[in-house]
């Protein structure tokens, strides 16, 4: 059960690979870095290779921000790169130095309304990636570990 | 048939007159025994203490239908109209006479010099002989022999009552319409379990005894011999009771039909007419389970611990701290009561749990028959039956019955009496705060039981005053323990706040360990949520201990926040020294640079398969089974992961019934179990 | 990290005049009965005095407080609009609230004319109701303030309320079940009535706590305790009305035997809709002003049996 990462992208076949290689570009930030920012444009899907990213969000009236989940290596960061309005919906901060494959949002875009084989391979990876972080949001809802004594005495 | 059957033990019966049956209850007296037996009683029969012979219902019969139960007075012509026992089982049984529905438990004070005194109360009791038990009232025993004196833990007081009980059985002269024992191999005729069987025939009774103590009371009595025609008279008379009564139940394979109708819609329409009032499971004769009531001086410094009747059918039954109860619909629990009944007390003591005797039915307050609702839901339909009587099987032995699966239960293979029910006291030396509402005690204990506990087992931790909870063991050092509690409830958060020298009086260890050895040559992974992590940690000290028998060791902790990890600095220090600790919270602070995201998470990118894995999981249930989703992902084998559940313990020990989840006791079965044991168990609702 | 000191048990000292906990005994509209219950608790009544400050007592003692108190026992429904008022300044002045008796905790025998027709009640009860102001209903405390804990009957168990205070001064979470008033019978070994002799009996959907006094002396449990948790009230009705055991009994005597002490408490109430039975004094239309939200809210604290803690 050891956890050997590599990117979410090698999933995809040897062909869809290479054709998105080309709108691929290597990112590195340090720890601290702001990635992504709330409410502004999604500049790229992201695929994790290295390091931590934090998504946070800003807890309205105390002003700090609160870390909803953390996106670590093998896993893809801004579905909302492909998601319309292509904005980001949470602040995502490198917590370690990071490494990461960044595939420019506006030409994926044009490149999934193109090329349906690439889209085929690479939405459900995108689906995937958002219904990850729903599921995570349902289970933190129940609160598992929060299990309250009601009762005052 | 029968008839030829029973010559042999009628021969040599005695003849017992009327008249004389004083003479028998002045023996008993004169043998220091108080004296039970049936007398009418508003309405009803019922066994109280009598004095002499007249005050046993002579010349009364009863009828009884679903919730309907009447005594009439046999007119004088009637050829019973002297007879005292021909009116079917008295509705209170002998149980209140063997099981009181109420016994004083423990008493736990503080004392002047502020140590603490723990009393287990001893058993009070009178030697008692009841006079008129039938068939049913004897298997009734002979069930609650073996599941309070015959199983790991032995009730002290109940061994102490039955010790010195003598019973004057009667053979049933009448059925009423809700008597079954016949389908239940139970009876009518008495065959085991009595010191003296009495047949109330014209003038008196034949009277034959069963047992060394029957015999000295019989002897002592100078009695003629009965004669084959009185003999034969009483065969007679309990063969047409056994024909009136046909065959409402079929028992044979029961078991696996109830189990396989968990899901059946005619729960749901029972639930509609039940009224949960309890009544049937405190008139069975062998429903067992109690509840402790806890009463406080008012300065909280002397309590005593009360055991009485409870039923399965109440609210706070199943009910867990935090408020939630795992049966909360009536359809649950009378789901839980009759497939207890008939079918997973054979999985715990071999027997059925039924005695036929049909006082569930009668007393029932809206006339619910349990021999119809078996048949709804366990068919095959009462009418389909051939009428063919089964063969009587003796009480006391567990009952063979054909086609039916047991499962086997590994822990009631340990020695009957194993287990200890006493209290030790040990005193705290420290309390390390661990989080807003978690700390550890660390414990000194001289009880050798208590040094020898091992990883996953539990104690249960009484203070004056509170409720006496199960904690389990979050470490075991050569002087003592340590107990990592979270102040969940009144008890727990005492416990928490307590300071070093306060003494606490620990029952235990109970319940079975984490197997260890399971994992050994494979790979380990031990996965915490939240306090989960407490009964792990012995675990994990174990496991380092041996860290040569396994081939890796990872440990993946879950935690809501960050401020409710439990032992981080030794966490942190083990991080630090090599081991493979993964760690997530599920929500965060931006201070917080660690993992965020549920437990499960952590599993998502595993590539390798789990096949060689030994998973130990201990967190809120639901995060256990969204863990063990994960890992059958992965591959680790069912029986290699090892869960522990949290269920209502009282009794710690699987007398009192609370934590039952199936044919489980989860206090003495478990708590842990693995996922391959508990099957479908761990994810049905109201189990 | 500080975790706060040990207050009780172990460390605490016998109280003394200075620090004992101030208790206030209140009623509104009652027949004082539940007071006279405590003051019936003559052998303990004394070491309970030593151990709190009564501070006000109606029926004991002529001392009265405007608070602030430790514990507050209320007697009593709300009827007037005055005692609307009254509750909500004792609430704010009050730490643990603590409910006693059907009127309190149900509405009581003056709840009946919640479903009926005020001002016939008005003109039945009083020789000139103009004199007298009275809401349209009356409610339980809970409807209109936050109750701690509730105990029941018609009067309460006096038993139940040392129980109360003992488990205020200790921490403990108080012994109050919440089960059917069976257990207690079968655990007294009394006969079913209802089996026996087809006598009506709410026992089954009432909850527990007053030792089961009425199927003791042979007679039908009428419910003063109020529905126990999860009563199937319609069950029992059916039975009742259907079953065998009772011969058949009138729809509406059925609807009246639930019309009770606690009738106004649902599910109750709701088997006296629908079966009929309710007493009804026929004239002309009135107003109803009531509180806005008249349905009987739990306390805070439940009524449950004490929970054993969390393992671990």
């Amino acid at each position: 059960m050891t956890t050997r990462i590599t990117s979410a992208l090698d999933r995809l076949s040897p062909a869809v690979h290479a054709r998105l290689a080309e709108l691929t570009r290597p990112v590195a930030y340090p720890a601290g870095a702001v990635i992504l920012r709330e409410g502004t444009d999604t500049p790229f899907l992201g695929a994790i290779l290295e390091g931590r990213v934090a998504l946070r969000l800003r807890v309205p009236e105390r002003g700090d921000r609160v870390t909803i989940v953390t996106v670590e290596p093998g896993e893809l960061l801004g579905w909302s790169a492909v998601v319309a309005p292509y904005r980001a919906t949470v602040d995502a901060v490198a917590t370690e130095p990071t490494r990461l494959l960044a595939i420019d949002a506006v030409a994926l875009r044009d490149r999934l309304a193109a090329d349906c084989e690439l889209a085929a391979e690479l939405l459900p990876l995108v689906l995937e990636s958002v219904s990850d972080r729903l599921s995570g949001s349902w289970q933190q809802l129940l609160d598992m570990f929060g299990a309250r004594v009601h009762e005052p005495w | 048939m029968v008839i030829e059957n029973r010559w042999p033990v009628m021969a040599g019966a005695r003849f017992l007159p009327v008249g004389r049956l004083d003479d028998l209850i002045g023996a008993l007296h004169a043998d220091g025994r108080r004296v039970v037996g049936p007398v009418v009683e508003d309405g009803g029969i019922k066994m109280a203490e009598i004095e002499r012979a007249a005050e046993l219902p002579f010349g009364w019969t009863a009828s009884a239908a679903p919730g309907l139960v009447r005594l009439s007075r046999r007119p004088a012509n009637d050829r019973a109209a002297g007879r005292a026992f021909d009116n079917g089982p008295a509705w209170s049984g002998i149980k209140p006479w063997t099981f009181p529905s109420r016994v004083d438990a423990l008493t736990v004070e503080t004392r002047e010099d502020g140590s603490l005194g723990v009393r287990v109360e001893a058993p009070a009791n009178q030697p008692t002989a009841v006079i008129g038990a039938r068939a049913c009232d004897l298997a009734a025993l002979a069930v609650h022999d073996r599941v309070l004196a015959g199983g790991p833990a032995i009730d002290p007081d109940y061994a102490a009552r039955r010790a010195d009980l003598l019973v004057v059985a009667v053979e049933c002269a009448l059925a009423t319409s809700t008597c079954f024992c016949t389908s239940m191999g139970t009876g009518p005729e008495v065959t085991t379990g009595a010191d003296v069987v009495l047949a109330e025939v014209d003038g008196g009774f034949v009277a034959r005894s069963d047992s060394p103590a029957g015999e000295r009371l019989l002897a002592g009595l100078d009695l003629a011999e009965a004669g084959p025609l009185r003999v034969g008279a009483a065969i007679e008379q309990v063969t047409k009771v056994r024909d009136a009564m046909g065959h409402a139940v079929e028992a044979e394979g029961l078991h696996d039909r109830l189990l396989a109708n968990l899901d059946s819609p005619r729960w749901e329409a029972i639930a509609e007419r039940c009224l949960a009032c309890a009544n049937c499971t405190l008139v069975c004769p062998t429903c067992f389970c109690t509840g402790t009531v806890i009463e406080s001086d008012l300065d909280g410094r002397e309590s005593s611990a009360t055991r009485q009747w409870d039923s399965c059918f109440t609210a706070g039954f199943a009910q867990v701290a935090g408020g939630g109860s795992f049966r909360p619909h009536h359809a649950d629990r009378y789901r839980q009561w009759l497939t207890h009944k008939f079918a997973t007390w054979w999985d715990q003591f071999g027997s059925s749990g039924c005695v036929g005797c049909g006082r569930c039915i009668a007393w029932c307050p809206v006339g619910i028959d349990v021999r119809e609702e078996l048949a709804a839901i366990a068919g095959p339909a009462i009418t389909d039956l051939p009428a063919a009587a089964p063969a009587t099987t003796p009480a006391a032995a567990p009952i063979a019955v054909k086609g039916t699966r047991i499962l086997a239960m590994a822990p009631t293979a340990l020695q009957p009496g194993s287990i200890r029910t006493d209290y030790v006291t040990a005193t705290v030396t420290e309390v390390r705060p661990e989080t807003a509402d978690t700390a550890t005690l660390r414990l000194v204990t001289g009880d050798a039981a208590l040094l020898a506990a091992r990883p996953g087992q539990f104690v249960m931790v009484a203070v004056p005053a509170f409720a006496i909870p199960p904690i389990s063991i979050s470490r075991i050092n050569p002087d003592g323990l340590e107990l990592t509690i979270r102040a969940a409830g009144p008890a727990t958060s005492f416990m928490t706040r307590l300071r070093p020298g306060a003494e606490l009086a620990l029952r235990g260890p109970l319940g079975r360990p984490w197997p260890i050895e399971d994992a050994y040559g494979r790979d380990v992974a031990i996965v915490a949520g939240g306090i989960g992590l407490a009964p792990l940690r012995g675990l994990l000290d174990q496991v380092l201990a041996e860290r040569d028998r396994f081939s890796s060791i990872r440990v993946y902790l879950g935690a809501r926040t960050p401020r409710d990890r439990l032992f981080v600095a030794e966490m942190d220090a083990l991080a630090a020294g090599g081991l493979d600790i993964r760690a997530t919270v599920d929500r965060a602070g931006p201070e917080w640079l660690g993992r965020v995201g549920i437990i499960t998470d952590i599993f998502r990118n595993a590539k390798a398969t789990g096949q060689n894995v030994t998973a130990f999981v201990c967190g809120p249930e639901r995060m256990m089974t969204a863990v063990v989703d994960v890992l059958g992902d992965l591959d680790v084998p069912r029986e290699h992961t090892w869960l522990t559940l949290e269920r209502r313990m009282e009794c710690g020990v699987g007398l009192c019934g609370h934590c039952q989840l199936g044919s489980r006791f989860v206090c003495r079965d478990g708590p842990v179990f693995s996922v391959a044991e508990l099957g479908d168990d761990l994810r049905r609702e109201g189990l | 990290m500080q975790l706060p000191p040990v207050p009780t048990a172990q460390v605490s000292k016998r109280a003394t005049t200075l620090n004992r906990p101030r208790v206030g005994v209140v009623k509104f509209a009652s027949c004082d009965g539940c007071q006279l219950t405590i003051l019936d608790l003559e052998d303990e009544l004394l070491a309970l005095t030593e151990r709190f400050e009564f501070v006000e007592f109606a029926e004991a003692t002529s001392r009265r407080s405007s608070g602030p108190f430790d514990v507050l026992f209320v007697e009593g429904s709300i009827s007037s609009p005055e005692q609307a008022v009254e509750i909500a300044r004792l609430r704010a002045a009050t730490k643990t609230l603590v409910t006693i008796g059907a009127c309190a905790t149900a509405g009581g025998i003056q709840a009946l004319r919640t479903a009926s027709e005020h001002e016939a009640f008005r003109a039945a009860v009083y020789p000139a109701p103009a004199f007298v102001e009275s809401l349209a209903v009356a409610s339980p405390i809970s409807s209109y303030v936050t109750v701690d804990a509730e105990l029941r009957g018609c009067p309460i168990d006096a038993h139940q309320l040392v129980e109360l205070l003992t488990a205020v001064t200790t921490g403990r979470r108080p012994q109050l079940p919440d089960q059917a008033v069976c257990l207690e019978c079968k655990r007294r070994g009394l006969e079913c009535v209802v089996v026996t002799r087809g006598e009506p009996c709410l026992g089954p959907v009432t909850q527990t706590g007053c030792g089961a006094i009425c199927p003791g002396i042979g007679r039908g449990c009428y419910g003063c305790f109020g529905p126990r948790e999860g009563a199937n009230v319609d069950g029992l009705a059916s039975w009742f009305v259907d079953g065998p055991a009772l011969g058949g009994l009138k729809r509406e005597d059925v609807g009246r035997l639930f019309a009770g002490f606690t009738g106004a408490a649902q599910p109750f109430r709701a088997v006296t809709d629908r079966l009929g039975g309710r007493p009804q004094i026929p004239l002309r239309p009135a107003t109803a002003h009531g509180p806005e939200h008249s349905e009987h809210t739990p306390p805070v604290w439940g009524t449950r049996p004490e929970d054993p803690d969390a393992r671990r």
